[in-house]
Formats: structure tokens, C-alpha cells, sequence
């Protein structure tokens, strides 16, 4: 009964999220547009798919390595994966420029996807120790030192390119969901969420069993090592996948498992698809939000909006409870 | 189906284990006792394949135990941990139902473990809600839901350790019925009630060694128990059939 009616609450906040969105927009001169037009229907469904799906990218991203990390912080964001694609992708882009070529979309989602991967294993790295495991506090502290480490990376390389080549760089890394985004980047992106989405619900189980202790995840059967290998790489490529199309955001990976638990419990069977629904409608949202704040000089990237509401979002969710944390 | 280590020695940062060589016969509750850091937890983690061994080796009714996959370790060996872990908005009823992970689900199953540890009324509890004694018992009735007729060894790691005198002696007796499903039971304790009450064999660990083991009668006597702790230990009437060696204060 609970379950039905958290369903049915996530379905009617995730359409009223892509309503909200499909019936605002603001054009490149900065006029906001209220209501259906048809004439920009492709766009405005544009930023909706785009939106959904990085979102939802990020959202499982985060479930993942909450789940496996035992870690209510960890974050694709919290631990540098966003950071470290961004760097991966921004030092692609410069040693392509001096080349004198390009980096194709699906290059750039591989080459992300290492980024994203050196950070994790670096947040797990320096985060555990060999008498304790893994410290949730090493974890997120390694994490915060390893994003800003990797930012530092990714400002570098910027500013290393060209002008002309600069300035479609900073945008992205400011995040934004693109009305008309690269068929090859979506695809990508929606075959990776695609594989994950499906992984993640199938061993449900598994992935709840792996949030006790490793040695009661082992005794109940559970091959630890090949599923961590697994969610290091599924979460990555996810984190990767999302930052190539969006950029790295903030927030929607860290926000969407916690409230998608708070809706619907903790068993991945259920929580897997709420937290997709979760992130999809978050990160909607936070685009739909962004057309409607007027900023002179452009557009706001939504990673700003991503930053300002879902800090608030997230505060929210620790002064109700929400935010649980793995106790021994 | 005896549990056997021949020569086992684990390292783990400056503790050494061993080398440890033992048999545990099916059908009797094993009490491992001694000081703290003794090495009673990474024995029991050892005999059942969770803590990597340097040398020597443990097998179960002749299995390598550190040769076997995930699902048939799950299928032969059951254990309830020092520390359970309740991962937040679970609920008691799916913590339970996850020893069996490697088996078809079975939700009776399920009800009768619960009922056993008396945890049946907060099925539908998120487990992070409960208390250290209950979450305790909710990892009791795991490993109980967990119990199949391939089971053939079941540890206990401190499993009084946070439970009132009632649960203790019942913890207690769900170990004596799987000592008479023929399993063999490994208890870590610091419990000398349920040491003497419950346990048929003792086996007392100092500073990484296995300094006796035999019949609890025999071996968990005052004066060992006082040469092992250096704490002054007297025999204890009416607490089990026979005389148990307690700490005096």
C-alpha cells in the first residue's frame, strides 16, 4: 500500500516536471516563452530527453556507489567521478586541438569513462585502510581532495586552449542540457543507462545484500569482488556518459537515491527504478527552472541551478530523517 | 563432515594467527574463548573462508573451504557476524530474507526465523531503527533462513554479546538444533554462562595460538581460565547441569 502510493506520488511529480519544462523556454534573445508552441516542440522535447536521461544517469550513478560504499555522501560529484571525466574530457579535447583533430562523441565517453574510473579508484584507494576497510569519512574526504585535484586538471587544460575553442568548453563545464544534443552522445548515453538500469534491477537482491558487512554479503553468497568491479565500471561510465552530454552536476546523484528510499524503502528492486524516476525528474526540472530565471548575458547554466537547489534539497531530506546512514 | 585446518596461519598487519591445527566434529557446539585480541574473530572468519589464509589449509567434509564459489559457501556455511551491519531503509522482514540470496525464496521460511528470534511483529520495521539486541537477533534469524539440508557449518561470533539472558539462552538452544541437524558450530564467546551452558567442546586462544582444547568440563576450568585471563575464575553452581567456570569480582 505504501509502495503503490509512493509510485503514484513519483509519477505524477515526474510528469509535472516534464510539463513544466516542455511548456517553458527562453529564447537565445532571452524572452521567456510561456505555453505550447509547436514550432519548438523538438527543441523543448530535446532538452526534455537530454535532461531525463543525464539525470537518470547520475541518479543510478549515485545509488551504486552509495550502495557499495556504504556511504550516504558518496556521490558521482562527492567523489570526483564527474570531475574526473571532465578532466579526462577537457585534456582530450586540448591534445585533439594540437593534433589538428577531433574527439569523436564515443571517443569522448571512453576517454570520460577513465576519468571517472582513475577518481573512484583513487577515492578507494587513499579512503580505506588495511585494518578498518573502507572509512566513510577517509572516503569522502579522499573524494573531496581527488575532485579538486581533477578540477584543477580540467580548468588547466581549458585554459590551455584557444579562445575560439574555450569558450564551448566553459559552458559545458558550467553544465548545461542541450535542446538539440549530439545523436551519438544520447545514444551512448542511453545504451549505458540502458545496460546499467537493467544490471542494477536484476540483482536487486545482490545489491541489497551488499550493503551489510563484506563478510555477511560473502557468507549470503554474494561474489563481492566481481560485483565491485562491476559498479566501478557501471557507475563510471555512467558518471561519464552524463557529463559528456550535460556536463558535471552537482547534487542529482547524491540527492535522488536518498529520496527515492525515502518514497519507497530500500530494496533495490524498488529503488533502482524510483531513483532513475528521481534523478530524471530532478534534472528536468532544475533545466525547466533555469529557463525561467532571466540572467543578462546568456543562459544560466543549470549546473548553478543543480548547486542552489539541491544543497537545499539535500538539507531537507537530513532534517527529515531521510538521509540514512549504514550502522554496525 | 568435519571441519578440519591443518596448519592455518592468517596475517593481518602486525597480528599473526597460528599456525592453528584442528577438527571440529558435526553434531557439537565448539566454544572458542580467550582475551581480547586473542584471535578468536579471525579464526572463526577463517575456518569459514571469509579471511584469507597465509599458509595451510581448511577443508569441510574434505571441500578446500577457500576453493569454494560464492553460492556453494552460501549453501554449506552459515555465519552471524560480531557486528551486523543494517543498511538504512531496509526492512527486518528483507534483511532476513536475504539468506536466501542463493535459494528460491521462501517467505515461510522466513516467518518461522523471525518468529524463533521473536522479531515476527517488526517484519515490516526499517532495520535501522532497531536496537543493537534486536539487530543482533535479526542477523540470527538470517542465518537461521539461511539454514538448508546442505548446511554443514554454522559460526556464531559473539552472539550474546548484546542480548539479554533470555535471548542468550535462546541463541543458546537454535545452536544446540543445528548441532542436531548435524552441523558443526563454532561459537566466539566471551559468554562463560553460555560457554558452560551450552558449549560441548572449548577451545581457549591466546596471542594468536590455540593454547587448549577438549571438553569444556575439562579444559574451562578455574585454573585455566585464571592462567588465560589473568583474572581470578571460580566454579558457578545452578547455572547449567553441571559446575561452570565463571569470573569472579
Amino acid at each position: 500500500m505504501r509502495s503503490a502510493r509512493g509510485w503514484i506520488a513519483l509519477l505524477v511529480i515526474a510528469v509535472a516536471c516534464v510539463a513544466a519544462r516542455l511548456l517553458v523556454a527562453r529564447s537565445l534573445d532571452g524572452t521567456l516563452q510561456l505555453g505550447w508552441q509547436a514550432d519548438a516542440a523538438a527543441w523543448r522535447l530535446g532538452a526534455v530527453t537530454s535532461g531525463a536521461a543525464a539525470g537518470a544517469a547520475l541518479a543510478l550513478s549515485g545509488l551504486l556507489l552509495q550502495s557499495m560504499l556504504r556511504n550516504p555522501l558518496a556521490s558521482p560529484f562527492v567523489l570526483g567521478l564527474s570531475g574526473g571525466a571532465q578532466a579526462a574530457m577537457t585534456l582530450a579535447a586540448l591534445l585533439a586541438w594540437k593534433a589538428g583533430a577531433q574527439v569523436s562523441p564515443a571517443a569522448s565517453v571512453v576517454v570520460g569513462c577513465a576519468g571517472s574510473m582513475v577518481a573512484l579508484l583513487l577515492c578507494i584507494a587513499f579512503g580505506r585502510s588495511r585494518e578498518r576497510g573502507l572509512d566513510p569519512v577517509s572516503l569522502v574526504l579522499a573524494g573531496v581532495v581527488v575532485a579538486a585535484m581533477l578540477g584543477a586538471v580540467a580548468t588547466l587544460c581549458e585554459w590551455m586552449l584557444p579562445p575560439s575553442e574555450r569558450a564551448a568548453v566553459h559552458a559545458w563545464g558550467l553544465g548545461r542540457v542541450p535542446e538539440a544534443p549530439s545523436t551519438a552522445l544520447l545514444v551512448a548515453l542511453l545504451l549505458v543507462l540502458g545496460v546499467a538500469a537493467v544490471g542494477a534491477w536484476s540483482g536487486g537482491r545482490a545489491l541489497d545484500a551488499m550493503q551489510l558487512s563484506d563478510d555477511e554479503a560473502r557468507a549470503v553468497g554474494v561474489p563481492l569482488a566481481g560485483m565491485r568491479w562491476s559498479i566501478v565500471l557501471g557507475a563510471s561510465a555512467l558518471a561519464a556518459a552524463a557529463t559528456a552530454l550535460c556536463g558535471p552536476l552537482a547534487f542529482v546523484g547524491l540527492v535522488a537515491p536518498h529520496a527515492a528510499r525515502g518514497l519507497l524503502g530500500g530494496a533495490h528492486r524498488q529503488t533502482v527504478p524510483a531513483t532513475l524516476l528521481v534523478g530524471a525528474a530532478l534534472l528536468v526540472l532544475a533545466d525547466a527552472t533555469r529557463a525561467i530565471i532571466p540572467v543578462e548575458g546568456g543562459r544560466l547554466p543549470v549546473g548553478v541551478v543543480c548547486a542552489l537547489a539541491g544543497g537545499p534539497a539535500f538539507l531537507m531530506l537530513l532534517r527529515r530523517g531521510a538521509v540514512g546512514a549504514w550502522r554496525a | 563432515m568435519t571441519l578440519q585446518a591443518h596448519d592455518m596461519s592468517i596475517r593481518m598487519g602486525a597480528f599473526e594467527l597460528g599456525p592453528v591445527s584442528v577438527a571440529f566434529e558435526p553434531g557439537r557446539i565448539h566454544g572458542v574463548v580467550g582475551p581480547n585480541a586473542s584471535g578468536k574473530t579471525t579464526l572463526v572468519r577463517g575456518l569459514c573462508g571469509l579471511q584469507a589464509i597465509q599458509s595451510g589449509a581448511i577443508t569441510l567434509a574434505g571441500v578446500p573451504v577457500h576453493a569454494m564459489a560464492a553460492a556453494e559457501r552460501a549453501a554449506r556455511i552459515a555465519f552471524v557476524p560480531q557486528r551486523p551491519v543494517m543498511p538504512p531503509a531496509l526492512r527486518v522482514g528483507e534483511v532476513v530474507a536475504l539468506g536466501r540470496l542463493r535459494m528460491r525464496r521462501d517467505p515461510q521460511a522466513v516467518e518461522r526465523s523471525l518468529r524463533q528470534v521473536g522479531l515476527l511483529e517488526r517484519e515490516m520495521d526499517r532495520v535501522d531503527a532497531l536496537s543493537a539486541g534486536q539487530s543482533h537477533r535479526v542477523a540470527v534469524a538470517r542465518m537461521l533462513a539461511q539454514l538448508a539440508p546442505t548446511t554443514q557449518l554454522v559460526v556464531l561470533d559473539e552472539p550474546t554479546a548484546s542480548l539479554d539472558p533470555a535471548w542468550s539462552a535462546s541463541v543458546g538452544r537454535l545452536a544446540r538444533a543445528c548441532a542436531d541437524r548435524g552441523c558443526v558450530v563454532i561459537v566466539a564467546t566471551h559468554d562463560f554462562g553460555f560457554l558452560g551452558a551450552c558449549c560441548d567442546q572449548a577451545i581457549l586462544m591466546a596471542e594468536g595460538t590455540v593454547r587448549a582444547l577438549g571438553p569444556v568440563a575439562t579444559v574451562a576450568n578455574p585454573e585455566s581460565l585464571s592462567a588465560l585471563f589473568g583474572a581470578p575464575f571460580a566454579w558457578a553452581h545452578g547455572i547449567a547441569a553441571q559446575p561452570v567456570a565463571m569470573p569472579r569480582w
